[in-house]
């Protein structure tokens, strides 16, 4: 890989992936099985306070990325580091300090909520699990939560099922923000949402991240959202990195053909030319 | 003029809770031709999975069809038994729904709910649909389909499970195919694929598609018709060259104003609509939207806009200044004349 994937700054890194992999079996075992390689030899590093944003084609590895970082799948091989500290050795205190400074924004909005429990609840119980404050200091941080992403006291007492799509994607984003994160991943985060609420996430998350410093991990299938928030970016295809860089080098000089195809096929709301780059491309 | 194929009139959706009813969606009509392809946009929550469970006839207590009537080739769905609307759903219509996860079964293969759905309308054998089945995953473009056919959903990815759930409203043949956020879990190139596929499928066997999103450039690419919807309403529809280029209503507007284009300038703020979206139960007086619109004048809030024919056929919006704004933009193309 010829593009540097590691930050110019000296500081150290918030997050030290290296050589990566993961293998699944697939199937129902015995002689149907059929090995997946769904991460092959992932390294990259994110450092604290910035945008990094992960893109690819569909089923590439991004979200096996972002499970193994969260300590929900454990790796074949490689390590991962967060502040530092390899997390799958961490002690029981080392691990608690990283569910409250690592978070995730899933991305299947509606499944990832538990759908007995009320919104309310649902945001709050970060906040139970960590013993943050007494119950009216949770109460009215879960109403602040709620206002930050755009959802009104009303959805406060419904239940998952009686919301929308969108309206279910800022719930978790109201969540992962809870406990004042390092590191929120998030994963498709803002695609199941309209572009007005979209902008208005995205300046929301952009807003917080000048306040607090904390980092996105930004997976994403819109490059145009990506272009407008993340300075670094990879690129991935079949389990690899297949570039990375800065954003004015994979968006301006793309060196991959895959990175090259997935910018001609990014549509853009012209019906008269909706694929401007692939228009180019065919008549260059 | 034919009978459309299908033609929703005056819809209204309500659910009630403790504190009353709401209606989310209200008194929506609109008809879809055969070979139709017809985009879906506009607000989070505004109400178009609605519509489509609506004519899925899905809406589960504490939601019920409070009013109207949806015609499928001049039947009135709400007429039917169970037992035919279950044969409608999935066969006359079929639909790819906005959780890929949730469509599915977790304990059953991939395999076994392709084969089961393709079986379900017509009588092949279970070789021939488990054929027929990896050729639909083929075309949904699922690599290694053969080999991965046997999977449970939770081994696949996002946009892998999305794909088995277009194959699986593919395997009907279905004359009407509502697809509702089908494409947002997917890499620009296999969504480019699938838009291709979708086109295809409308080209050559005549089906007409609802195509529900928020992508406004994947709409751009695959449909000739825009619909859009604020709360609970259809507040503006045109043919897609006419409405990305001059949008009548003013939500319209400011909602392509708010795409992020990849061509803009990075780290800046985003255009977004000032205000929140309304809550069905508290939608605003007169036009919903009159409370974040930069045009609004005394009478949006005191009364509901009128339907304001747009120059084609089934083109309206839903606005007061609907006529002013329509008249200006032909004032302002006088030498070039709509089309
Ligand atoms: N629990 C699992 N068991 C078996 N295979 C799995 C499992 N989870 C993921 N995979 C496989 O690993 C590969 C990578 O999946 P992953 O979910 O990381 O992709 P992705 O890049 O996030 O894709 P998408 O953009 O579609 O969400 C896929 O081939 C997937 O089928
Ligand atoms: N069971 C329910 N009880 C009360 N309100 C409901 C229920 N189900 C849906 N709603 C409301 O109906 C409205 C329309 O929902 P719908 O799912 O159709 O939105 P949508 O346009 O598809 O939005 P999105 O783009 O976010 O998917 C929402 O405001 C939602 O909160
Ligand atoms: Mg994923
Ligand atoms: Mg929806």
């Amino acid at each position: 890989m010829s593009a540097p994937t590691t930050p110019s700054g000296g500081e150290a890194p918030l997050v030290t992936i290296r050589d990566l992999v993961k293998r699944y079996r697939q199937g129902r075992g015995g002689s149907r099985a059929h090995e997946v390689v769904a991460v092959d030899g992932v390294s990259l590093e994110i450092r604290a306070g910035e945008t990094f944003a992960l893109v690819g084609e569909s089923g590439s590895g991004k979200s096996t990325v972002a499970k193994m970082l969260l300590r929900l799948e454990p790796p074949t091989s490689g390590t991962i580091e967060f502040e530092g500290r390899d997390v799958w050795a961490l002690d029981r205190a080392g691990l608690k300090t990283l569910r409250r400074r690592l978070a995730i924004v899933f991305q299947n909005p509606v499944a990832s909520l538990n759908r007995r429990r009320t919104v309310e609840e649902i945001i709050a119980a970060p906040l139970e699990i960590h013993r943050m404050g007494d119950r009216g200091a949770r109460r009215r941080r879960v109403h602040e939560l709620l206002e930050l992403v755009g959802l009104d006291t009303v959805h406060a007492r419904r239940l998952p099922s009686a919301l929308s799509g969108g309206q279910c994607q800022r719930v978790g984003i109201a969540r992962a923000l809870a406990l004042e994160p390092r590191l929120v991943i998030l994963d498709e985060a803002v695609s199941a949402v309209d572009v007005s609420i979209r902008a208005q996430i995205l300046n929301l998350l952009r807003d917080l991240q000048e306040l607090t410093g904390v980092a996105y991990l930004f997976i994403s299938h819109d490059l145009a959202v990506v272009h407008s928030i993340a300075p670094r970016l990879a690129v991935m295809q079949h389990g690899r990195i297949v570039e990375a860089g800065t954003r004015t080098e994979v968006f301006g000089r793309p060196q991959h053909e895959y990175t090259r195809a997935l910018l001609a096929a990014v549509p853009e709301p012209d019906p008269a030319n909706p694929f401007p780059l692939r228009r180019t491309k065919e008549s260059a | 003029m034919s009978v459309p194929l299908l033609s929703v009139r005056g819809l209204s959706v309500a659910f009630r809770d403790r504190r009353g009813e709401t209606l989310p969606l209200r008194e929506v009509s609109f008809d879809l031709r055969a070979g139709q392809r017809l985009a879906l946009v506009g607000e989070s929550g505004s109400g178009k999975s609605l519509t489509a469970f609506a004519i899925m006839r899905l809406i589960r207590p504490p939601g019920r069809i409070a009013s109207g009537e949806i015609l499928l080739e001049g039947r009135d769905l709400l007429g039917l038994s169970a037992r035919q609307m279950a044969a409608v759903r999935g066969g006359e219509i079929a639909m790819i729904y906005q959780n890929p996860l949730s469509a599915m079964n977790p304990v059953q293969t991939i395999a076994h709910q392709l084969v089961e759905a393709i079986r379900r309308h017509s009588a092949v054998s279970k070789d021939a649909a488990r054929r027929r089945a990896i050729d639909l995953l083929g075309e949904a473009g699922v690599p290694d389909a053969a080999s991965r056919i046997g999977s449970y959903p939770h081994q696949f990815s996002g946009g892998m499970l999305q794909r088995v759930v277009i194959a699986m409203a593919l395997a009907a043949d279905p004359k009407l195919l509502i697809a509702d956020e089908a494409t947002t879990a997917l890499d620009v190139t296999t969504q480019a694929r699938i838009v291709d596929l979708l086109a295809r499928i409308v080209d050559d066997r005549g089906a007409a598609i609802m195509f529900i999103t928020h992508d406004l450039g994947v709409a751009a690419a695959l449909c000739d018709d825009v619909q859009v919807m604020y709360a609970g309403r259809i507040v503006e529809r045109a043919e897609a060259r006419r409405f990305y280029e001059h949008p009548i209503h003013p939500y319209s507007e400011a909602l392509l104003e708010a795409v992020c284009r990849l061509d803009a300038e990075p780290d800046r703020r985003l255009t977004a609509i000032p205000g929140n979206p309304p809550l069905a139960g508290a939608f605003p007086s007169g036009c919903a939207f009159h409370p974040r619109c930069p045009h609004a004048v005394p009478i949006c809030a005191e009364q509901a806009p009128p339907r304001v024919p747009t120059g084609g056929p089934g083109w309206f919006a839903e606005c007061h200044l609907g006529r002013e704004r329509l008249d200006g933009l032909t004032l302002a193309d006088a030498k070039e004349p709509l089309p």
